[in-house]
């Protein structure tokens, strides 16, 4: 029994990611590109399950949890270095780390 | 299950707009909770019962929580919420519109052209993902394991104060 | 192996010579840079000796391993690829050598002559500072001129080119620290610089037209492509011709000669007179097919070969420095050889080549013993120094020299290359009776101002430079110059007339490089006097004239020089007489002329703009670079958030353009 279109799925995964290229364009606090950072890899992640179902086989699923396991691994780090630059510079604009200027 | 699907992926959808543009970090990690869950639904009705359950568990039990941990720290008050919106002016929008705008066009009209096959409703549930992982990937999952162990060791080196 | 053997060894000596930073023992380095004049010439001896037993079987019992490979037309030659550089489509540019009769000819003159001169340069130099940095400029010279020689193709010959005329530069302006030798040295390599450009723009013109750059090839395709007479024929002609006046020194190109006499005299020997000055001979050879395919350009050739020579003997005539007499003397001499060219008389024309080589270096280096010993150089001041006790020898071997650029008869060896000339003007399809004519007068001038030289410096009355005490020159500043006075007698009986017994070897050995061209063109077939002994008759007048033109210039030339009537004196100290010495002896004007037309007019632009042109020009270049830079570091904004717009951007455009295609 059919249940929808993979373009359609597809369609969601596009959406889900550019929304949150969208956030990382448009964000200047560092924590908030970091959750539209999250939003962009469940768009990807939508897109393997999808590609698992359409193929009836178990690889793409396995390929989510793999991402899953970077996500967290790059949040921790992530959020340590956010707590590193809020000590140093008491805030936490993008904008302030241009030290690489030029 | 048709119809759960559009209307999980149109919650997932809404909810990941929101999350973005929301001032109050709470309300924005909130939202995004939202979206995870709507998502893992999106991941059972696509026959992936594993993976939806990972998604809550991992997802918005684990990593999610984290974040807020740091929010907390960090960002605390009201006054976070005022700096947001200072970040955010009307004339702030224009370019991100343009450049996500035209990734969405190009990527969504490339796809709305063809249908492609239709997806069935059969599950691959843990017993067959677990088969495939344990044999097939395996070093992929030692390789992630090395990876988690790499997080770890960064996170705890570079959130030590000094 | 043995080709690039001879360029290897001076070339290794040059690097040692360099690496040793001058702090080599002046003997080593004049060792070493003999040394490896020696292997070369050993080396080109080695190399050609199969191209002899070819062209003269049965003469020599020796035998040779190398093999020989032939050109379509039949000559014989020895070819070396040492390293294909590129190769795109049709076109392949490889650094390969080929020795053929015309450049054996050539390599063994510059191996032979160069190292008799660095032997003298070893003596004639002991006393300089500098003496290491002098050697090995010398080799590196040698090298450079016998890679032009050996090249296989047109780039490897334009290397050889531009690296003569760095030694040329480095050469001349030796003793730098006299501003006026750089700015001589700087003359004559932006004067040459203007053949060069010519040549780079006819090989870009043969690339393009004929798909290759291998010498024999152009030949070839050109023959069977271009129309004779063409449009790309004529204008690649023009360009060769171009690069050889620069590089010769002929008009209007000859401004930079006279002023390179700055430079120590081995150097004028050894570039200014025997070789470098006639690689643009070697180049019209070399690419003849190209210039018999444009018979306008031969024409002038000719008539610019005849004219340099004889304003160029004028000038000689004038001139009062010992070497400035003998620098216009090249580039009459060298007009002389152009003029052969002009007539498709490529054999007449190296044969004088050869002899020149060996009378005027010998006529350079004799001039060196006399400015080495009495510190002068205005003949005016000397006289009689055949009598003193230092320079007897130098005085019978300049006479040897002179007599041999007079072209005295039956006994010098430019006797028989002059009149080889003069006869080749006379044979069809090329027969110019007035070139004959110019050139016979400029023969007069020529035996009047090489016996006024011989008898100002070493005959008549003793001049105030005379009166000093002299000391000898060193006996390695005598035995080349011995051989060379040898040479300048001897190898004139190569190639004799056909009145004169006919044994013509350097013809007969040069004949395969030149006998396609000969065959189609029906060179010297024929003549315009009917029977054999009217064309006998013919020769022998025309060597009876030349010979009685030489003995009148030595005759005259005594009694002007030595005996020194009252008559001339007067009109060469009268205004007229001084005002037309003036203009005669400063090359007929050339440079004012150069000085008006380019100079004068480039520098008041440059006061009236505040600015130099050529140099805003270079500097737009500059600039441009310096704004995009500054263009570019805007992008480095150091900020995320521009980084991320920047990567979204491209995956957008990335995802257009692969949705477009």
């Amino acid at each position: 029994m059919a249940i929808v279109p993979t373009s359609h799925v597809l369609i969601v995964s596009a959406l889900l990611v550019c929304i949150g290229a969208f956030g990382v364009l448009l964000r200047r606090n560092l924590l908030f590109m970091l959750l539209s950072l999250e939003v962009m890899l469940n768009g990807a992640a939508l897109a393997f399950i999808g590609a698992s179902a359409r193929w009836q086989q178990p690889d793409g699923q396995i390929f989510v949890m793999f991402i899953m396991a970077m996500a967290a691994a790059e949040v921790a780090v992530g959020l340590a270095l956010f707590l590193q630059i809020y000590r140093q510079l008491s805030t936490l604009d993008a904008d302030a780390l241009d030290v690489m200027r030029g | 299950m048709t119809q759960v699907f559009y209307a999980a992926s149109a919650l997932a959808v809404v909810a990941a707009f929101l999350t973005v543009t929301r001032s109050n970090a709470l309300h924005a990690v909130l939202y995004l909770v939202l979206a995870l869950f709507a998502l893992a639904i999106d991941f059972l009705v696509l026959g992936a019962p594993f993976i939806a359950a990972l998604e809550i568990i991992v997802y918005a039990g684990a990593i999610v929580v984290v974040i807020l941990f740091v929010i907390m720290m960090v960002a605390g008050g009201a006054a976070s919420g005022e700096q947001e919106r200072r970040w955010l002016p009307p004339r702030a929008w224009i370019v991100p519109s343009l450049l996500a705008g035209a990734l969405a066009v190009l990527t969504i009209g490339s796809l709305a052209a063809g249908g492609g096959q239709a997806i069935t409703a059969t599950t691959i549930g843990p017993r067959e993902v677990g088969a495939v992982l344990f044999t097939t990937y395996l070093i992929g999952v030692e390789l992630a394991s090395v990876l988690l162990l790499a997080g770890l060791v960064g996170a705890y080196y570079l959130g030590a104060r000094d | 192996m043995p080709i690039s053997m001879m360029i290897a060894a001076p070339l290794a000596g040059a690097v040692l010579l360099a690496l040793s930073a001058g702090r080599a023992d002046k003997k080593v380095a004049g060792v070493v840079a003999c040394a490896a004049l020696l292997v070369s010439w050993v080396a080109a001896m080695r190399a050609s000796l199969p191209l002899f037993l070819d062209a003269f079987p049965g003469t020599a019992a020796a035998t040779s391993n190398i093999a020989l490979e032939r050109t379509a037309g039949g000559a014989a030659f020895v070819s070396e690829h040492l390293y294909t550089w590129f190769a795109v489509d049709r076109l392949s540019v490889d650094l390969a050598f080929k020795l053929d009769a015309l450049a054996a000819l050539m390599v063994l003159v510059v191996t032979g002559v160069g190292f008799l001169i660095h032997l003298y340069a070893a003596a004639y130099m002991a006393d300089d500072p500098d003496y290491t940095r002098f050697f090995c400029y010398m080799n590196l010279f040698v090298a450079a001129m016998l890679t032009l020689v050996l090249a296989d193709n047109l780039v490897v010959l334009y290397l050889g080119w531009e690296g003569v005329g760095v030694c040329s530069y480095l050469l001349i302006g030796f003793w730098y620290r006299d501003p006026a030798n750089g700015a001589a040295a700087r003359k004559a390599f932006i004067v040459t610089r203007v053949g060069d450009a010519a040549l780079m723009i006819a090989m870009l013109l043969i690339a393009v037209e004929l798909g290759t750059l291998q010498l024999d090839e152009i030949a070839a395709r050109a023959v069977d492509s271009w129309p004779l007479g063409g449009v790309t024929a004529t204008t690649v002609a023009a360009l060769l011709l171009i690069a050889a006046l620069g590089k010769s020194a002929q008009i209007p190109l000859q401004v930079w000669l006279p002023d390179a006499m700055a430079g120590p005299t081995p150097v004028s020997a050894l570039l200014h007179a025997a070789t470098m000055v006639t690689a643009g001979v070697y180049l019209i050879a070399r690419t003849h097919e190209l210039f018999l395919l444009a018979p306008a350009v031969l024409g002038t050739l000719a008539t610019l070969g005849g004219l340099t020579a004889f304003l160029a003997a004028c000038s000689a005539l004038f001139q009062n420095d010992i070497k400035r007499v003998l620098a216009y003397s090249t580039i009459s001499q060298i007009g002389y050889m152009f003029a052969a060219l002009g007539v498709a008389g490529f054999g007449a024309a190296m044969f004088h080549f050869l002899t020149h080589a060996f009378f005027k270096a010998l006529l350079f280096l004799s001039a060196g013993n006399v400015v080495h010993c009495i510190h002068e150089t205005d003949i005016r001041r000397m006289g009689g120094l055949r009598r003193s006790r230092a320079l007897p020898g130098t005085a019978a071997v300049a006479a040897v020299g002179a007599a041999s650029l007079a072209a005295l008869p039956i006994i010098t060896s430019g006797f028989y290359s002059k009149d080889a000339i003069l006869w080749a003007t006379l044979q069809p399809p090329f027969v110019r009776p007035g070139l004959l004519l110019l050139l016979l007068v400029t023969a007069a001038l020529t035996s009047l101002y090489a016996f006024r030289w011989y008898f100002m410096v070493f005959s008549g009355p003793a001049g105030p430079a005379t009166e000093q005490k002299i000391h000898r020159p060193r006996d390695l500043m005598l035995y080349p110059l011995v051989a060379l006075a040898a040479g300048s007698l001897l190898v004139g009986f190569l190639e004799m007339p056909e009145t004169l017994g006919g044994y013509q070897a350097v013809s007969e050995f040069l004949h395969p490089v030149f006998a396609a061209a000969e065959q189609r063109y029906g060179l010297g077939a024929g003549s315009v006097f009917g029977t054999i002994e009217e064309i006998h008759r013919a020769e022998i007048t025309l060597q009876a004239v030349s010979a009685v033109i030489a003995l009148l210039g030595l005759m005259l030339a005594y009694h002007w020089y030595v005996i020194r009537p009252p008559w001339k004196e007067r009109i060469a100290r009268s205004p007229m007489g001084t005002s037309i010495a003036k203009i005669v002896a400063a090359g007929w004007g050339a440079d004012a002329m150069y000085e008006i037309v380019f100079i004068a007019p480039y520098r008041a632009l440059a006061r009236w703009l505040h600015h130099e042109p050529v140099d805003d020009a270079i500097d737009l270049l500059t600039g441009s670079v310096r704004l995009s830079h500054y263009l570019l570091v805007l992008t480095q904004s150091g900020r995320i958030r521009t980084y991320a717009a920047g990567i979204v951007a491209g995956v957008t455009l990335i995802l257009l353009s692969w949705l477009w295609s």
